[in-house]
């Protein structure tokens, strides 16, 4: 059989066969896009008094969510094989130790 | 096993393309992790000339929606492709492109808008690093467009199906991955305040 998946038979990887409902992702990111929006209005930050390192941390969280999100059910992360997230994993770490670096000297 | 499968296949059991194309994206994934770092170190420290009270927010948030969008239509393009719906497949890679360009659209539009306006590459620190962080990223997105009108003209050949849809899944991820890049430069250039 051709390839199916990007799988060859046997393999442990799950196939594209599992997938979620796309449009329910689509409706998270969303809403997590406005909830950064409303974060950052003035009228909330008054309503919920928050200070600007609250704000900050919120929007952050929002975004690695968001990524999160974006990672495992758009790029199939959460289906594939390890192989392509340990693939992935090494690069963000390697990435995190660079920036702390960067960070730490500037 | 087919050719084909002797053909893309790796000692591991998985496509080497798109094996290979998750090695491209982390490697992509320490290149804007710098950028975006270095954003932060240094546009707080650009004191003088106009800084990111010119950037337009609402604006940026609906492209956001746009990019966030076009993500959404790509994964129904590979879904359409596997399920052997090529009319689906056709619409929704169409919609892909559309929306990729009107991004890069309004980009070119906040770019003109804030240089009329005094922002300049060589205006101070924050210009420089705001330039050099989205304008890499905008130069991604222009890149996924000119593919994904490569594969839509291959789609409309009807060259993609439920036994070769993997071409489509390595543009999808190309796409979805200048996605998870916007996903965070949106709120660290133009939400937080540093």
């Amino acid at each position: 059989m051709a390839e199916h998946g990007g799988h060859t038979p046997g393999t442990a990887a799950v196939s594209h066969g599992a997938h979620p409902n796309y449009w329910l992702i689509g409706v998270v990111l969303s809403v997590l896009t406005v909830l950064e929006l409303a974060v950052t209005s003035s009228y909330v930050i008054r309503l919920l008094n928050m200070s600007e390192f609250v704000t900050n941390v919120a929007l952050l969280v929002f975004a690695l969510a968001k990524g999160a999100f974006v990672v495992a059910y758009y790029m199939h992360l959460k289906f594939d094989s390890r192989v392509y997230t340990t693939m992935f994993a090494v690069g963000i770490l390697f990435a995190l130790l660079l920036s702390t670096t960067f960070i730490l000297l500037f | 096993m087919t050719a084909q499968v002797e053909k893309h296949g790796t000692t591991l059991g998985l496509d080497h393309r798109k094996l290979g194309f998750w090695t491209f994206l982390a490697s992509e994934a320490v290149f804007f992790m710098t950028l975006i770092v270095v954003f932060i170190i240094y546009s707080g420290r650009a004191t003088e000339g106009p800084g990111r009270e010119l950037l337009n927010i609402p604006l940026t948030a609906f492209n956001t929606f746009v990019l966030l969008t076009s993500s959404l239509a790509m994964v129904l393009t590979i879904d359409a492709a596997r399920r052997g719906n090529q009319r689906g497949l056709k619409f929704w890679l169409l919609m892909t492109i559309l929306m990729g360009a009107f991004f890069v659209g309004v980009q070119v539009y906040e770019y003109r808008k804030l240089i009329h306006e005094g922002l300049t590459f060589t205006s101070n620190l924050f210009g420089m690093t705001f330039y050099t962080l989205t304008g890499f990223h905008g130069a991604h997105v222009t890149v996924g467009v000119l593919w994904l009108i490569a594969t839509y003209i291959k789609a409309l050949q009807g060259k993609f199906g439920p036994d070769n849809y993997i071409p489509l899944d390595v543009a999808g991820l190309y796409w979805h991955f200048v996605d998870l890049v916007w996903v965070f430069i949106f709120p660290i250039v133009y939400l937080i305040r540093w």
